[in-house]
């Protein structure tokens, strides 16, 4: 069984959660012994009996792989579908399926045939596969949800001190992650909080506005850490994790916060609550005076709230289930 | 100055005219002193000065590339476009205008029509292609570049040889190329064609039918699969008594230029991208899907081919190289 990984988006141009997604996938694979490779688009020779890909793929070419006869399986973020309302998902639905009424060649042209014309679509959350089954009509069998792992430095690394006086946010500095406002609600509540991430466009405004904020007393910023030990090490000796983004989807950072112990306020959405449950508390309550007493209250609760307990996974135990998922696919055991 | 190119439909899936393209210029680049590399998506370290990206690319991948400094340059391939009737490009165009003006930003950016407004500069293989991507989306004309595709030194250092009964067509065996109605056509003709090409996959339904059609008539469609090696090929186009390429559409077909490099005879489907190129040193046929019709062309042809002049040569893929070094260098040095 050969799987042949790809990614539009190169990593040289965007670092994120998909790099980190693909590289620790394709590596816990290797390690169970799957032979994977990266798409080599150059590379007329190369062969597999898998073709991955992760995020939309063009129907064209999924036909092209399948006359090959290769598998298609892609893992898609539904991030912002999976956090919808109800009300906006059933009115999403009607029009979704009613164009997908249209005569054939026409309905091969719209974008949600992708997920009727794959042999699997993976997603990591069971919201997620509700959107699809549901609103994009795709089979029950097609679908599989796979989580997302944490490499073995997380799982083990465990709570820490939580000495520091500051909450902690990292990943990109970006519009979707709304560290801007988070910032803003920062000073306004006297909340110190640590932003860890590079930002996604250091040319735009936003960044240029979230950097004039940054006055190391309630609103901190470390640009780069190294490492993994890095990271964790910063985030043990934080109060509490903070995440306000506009729409997540698994949110590895909020789970490799939660392997180091930290107890996490997160947007009120779908994603946080299917991973995090009561475990978590959440910016809920409607305008920005609810957020501002959720961050002031979160922030006082924070010392005596417990270490975070949810189900985290390895990368190991992700590639094992995606094993069976491309076995599956090829006819044979795992 | 090191060039990253990208293209995203994987060569191991699609063989064809634009593979070769890609893999030829990188040659000829190298040739005159410029580093290429195939651009590695999961390599992070990977760096460039200019992004060459075969295709329509991702706005937001342009626009990544350009906050890392790099010169974007798109080419992409206006194959159906550039076959559309006068009429059907202008329906085009005033329903890309209502578009724009009507539907979310976000349903527009699907269609990733501003990579042309931004991209630091659009190649087109043809004027007929340039003056599309100004047209109807909105390329601005000035970063518009008409750069052609090359061909080999194998097919035009070829020697003349004499030319025999067969009439050649070389291309994959899929719709696009209407191998299979060439093939009719031959057969209503009565005259011999040598097709050239494989399918995209054996299991397709046009493919047998083609298959199953030239191993009825192996007096009239001789076919034995393609022919990888490019000496062999260019005495087939030598010994050719003409070359006949029927396509619905095309952007530049590289076996024409092939066969107009070994001084073959051309008969061309009558697209906007022939006019432009060959002009009236070459035959056509109108797009139809009538055998009698195409059977009349072919006969017509088949009977003028040992008295037509030859095309006019086209470049070497070292000229191509060279032209798009004067590019890179221009964009290079030119600040945004």
């Amino acid at each position: 069984m050969k799987i042949i990984f790809n990614f539009h988006e190169p990593f040289m141009l965007a670092h994120g959660g998909a790099q980190v997604q693909i590289e620790q996938t394709k590596a816990a694979l290797e390690q169970i012994g799957v032979e994977t490779g990266f798409l080599e688009w150059w590379n007329e020779n190369q062969r597999g009996d898998i073709l991955h890909h992760f995020g939309a793929l063009p129907m064209p070419l999924i036909s092209l792989a399948q006359n090959k006869g290769w598998k298609v399986v892609i893992t898609i973020l539904l991030t912002q579908q999976c956090n919808r309302p109800n009300r906006e998902l059933l009115l999403r639905k009607i029009f979704i399926r009613t164009l997908m009424r249209a005569p054939g060649r026409l309905r091969a042209r719209l974008p949600w045939s992708v997920f009727r014309m794959c042999d699997r679509v993976v997603v990591g959350l069971e919201a997620e596969r509700q959107v699809l089954e549901r609103v994009y009509g795709a089979g029950k069998k097609a679908v599989a949800v796979v989580p997302l792992g944490l490499s073995e430095a997380f799982l083990k690394a465990g709570p820490g001190a939580r000495a520091e006086n500051h909450l902690i946010c990292h990943g990109r500095i970006a519009p979707t992650k709304n560290c801007l406002e988070l910032a803003q609600m920062a000073i306004e509540t006297q909340v110190p909080v640590l932003f860890v991430g590079k930002p996604q466009d250091a040319n735009s405004d936003y960044w240029e506005q979230f950097r004039r904020l940054v006055d190391n007393k309630f609103v901190k910023h470390h640009a780069h850490v190294e490492g993994e030990a890095g990271m964790i090490n910063l985030l043990q000796r934080a109060r509490g994790f903070v995440l306000m983004s506009r729409f997540e989807n698994w949110s590895l950072s909020a789970h490799e916060a939660a392997a180091c112990g930290l107890p996490l306020l997160l947007s009120d959405q779908r994603w946080a609550h299917e991973r995090f449950g009561d475990q978590a508390s959440y910016f809920s309550g409607q305008g920005k005076p609810a957020a501002l007493a959720a961050l002031r209250r979160f922030y006082e609760q924070c010392p005596s709230l417990p270490p975070t307990k949810v189900r985290l996974y390895s990368w190991r135990e992700v590639a094992g289930t995606l094993r069976d998922t491309y076995a599956q696919l090829l006819g044979s055991s795992a | 100055m090191r060039v990253l190119f990208y293209h995203l439909v994987p060569f191991a899936l699609a063989h064809g005219g634009l593979g070769i393209q890609i893999l030829r210029t990188q040659d000829a680049l190298q040739e005159v002193g410029v580093e290429v590399d195939y651009l590695r998506w999961w390599d992070d370290k990977q760096t460039g000065e200019v992004l060459h990206f075969f295709g329509r690319i991702p706005t937001d991948i342009l626009q990544r590339a350009q906050q890392k400094g790099m010169k974007v340059v798109q080419a992409e391939l206006l194959t159906a476009q550039g076959s559309r009737s006068a009429a059907r490009l202008r329906l085009q165009k005033i329903l890309t205008r209502m578009m724009r003006r009507t539907l979310p930003p976000r349903v527009i950016s699907a269609a990733q029509w501003d990579s042309y407004r931004l991209a630091d500069a659009c190649v087109a293989l043809t004027s007929w292609e340039a003056r599309l991507m100004a047209d109807l989306f909105g390329a601005p004309p000035a970063r518009i570049h008409v750069i052609p595709n090359g061909t080999e030194d194998v097919f035009l250092q070829s020697r003349p040889s004499p030319r025999g009964p067969w009439l050649v067509c070389t291309a994959t065996i899929t719709e696009r190329k209407r191998v299979l109605e060439t093939a009719e056509a031959a057969l209503q003709a009565q005259t011999p064609l040598w097709i050239i090409g494989k399918p995209y996959s054996t299991s397709d339904a046009y493919a047998k039918r083609f298959l199953e059609l030239a191993k009825a008539h192996p007096q009239f469609i001789r076919y034995e699969g393609p022919i990888e090696d490019r000496q062999r090929l260019a005495q087939v186009y030598r010994e050719a008594r003409g070359f006949v390429l029927l396509s619905a559409m095309e952007s530049m077909s590289l076996s024409a230029l092939e066969a107009a490099a070994c001084e073959c005879p051309l008969l061309l489907s009558d697209l906007p991208w022939a006019r432009a190129v060959f002009g009236e040193s070459v035959s056509y046929c109108p797009v139809s899907s009538s055998a009698a019709q195409n059977g009349r062309y072919l006969r017509q042809f088949y009977d003028a081919a040992p008295n037509l002049k030859p095309p006019p040569k086209p470049l070497t893929w070292l000229e191509v190289g060279q032209q798009l070094k004067r590019l890179y260098e221009t964009l290079i040095n030119t600040p945004r």
